[in-house]
């Protein structure tokens, strides 16, 4: 009786990981979602300094879906600075290069000047000092 | 006779020593006046930029390798 228990016990644990996994593994698919088609339908934009922002105006929840990926990818540029000796804003930036090369025609980014650009099918306007 | 050789010898040495001295005396004040002309002219403001530039355009190339690895290690967010 013990014995059956404490199997009983166990597979509890395990059903509970397994669906916290679950779980957990669904809220990052469904910001990774979220963030996919907000980028698509041009509501938010790739910057300069490696971040993400709302082209126009945002609603709660792409202003939270905003912070949200930034939150992530500035844990990102920390690690690579760690790693690589350099300051995080300059990880951060050398992704913003990265990051407007791999906008997609439609989407948006922003300019050396500032300013919202819907990347066309040629090469994106890069700042000076990205890798050209 | 000899005196004056000596004597006239004496003056071309202190002509062209006073050649010499002349000659000196404007390379000194030509370099001087240049000296003064870079310190004036030199605006330090651009230098500076320019340098930080070059330094994290350096910074940039060294680490974008290491950058574009870790955006796509987590291209769900990127």
């Amino acid at each position: 009786m013990g014995k059956k228990w404490i199997e009983m016990a166990g597979a509890a644990i395990l059903f509970g990981a397994a669906t916290a996994t679950a779980a957990v593994v669904s809220a990052q698919s469904s910001l990774a979602d979220e963030y996919r088609s907000a980028k698509t339908s041009g509501l938010v934009g790739e910057k300069m300094d490696g971040y993400i922002e709302a082209v126009s105006a945002p609603s709660a929840s792409i202003a939270a879906l905003v912070s949200a990926i930034n939150i992530k990818r500035k844990d990102v540029y920390f690690k690579v600075a760690q790693q690589t000796g350099s300051r995080p804003d300059e990880a951060a930036f050398t992704g913003g290069c990265t990051n407007i090369n791999n906008t997609k025609p439609g989407e948006y980014y922003q300019t050396p000047g500032g300013n919202w650009t819907q990347r066309d099918g040629g090469a994106p306007q890069l700042n000076g000092r990205c890798p050209q | 006779m000899n005196d004056i050789r000596l004597t006239r010898a004496a003056k071309t040495a202190i002509r062209r020593n006073m050649k010499e001295m002349r000659f000196y005396t404007l390379t000194a004040a030509t370099v001087l006046a240049l000296a003064g002309c870079v310190q004036i002219a030199a605006p330090d403001k651009p230098i500076v930029i320019n340098l930080n530039i070059k330094i994290e355009q350096e910074v940039v190339l060294r680490i974008e390798g290491a950058v574009k690895d870790a955006i796509e290690e987590n291209s769900e967010i990127f």
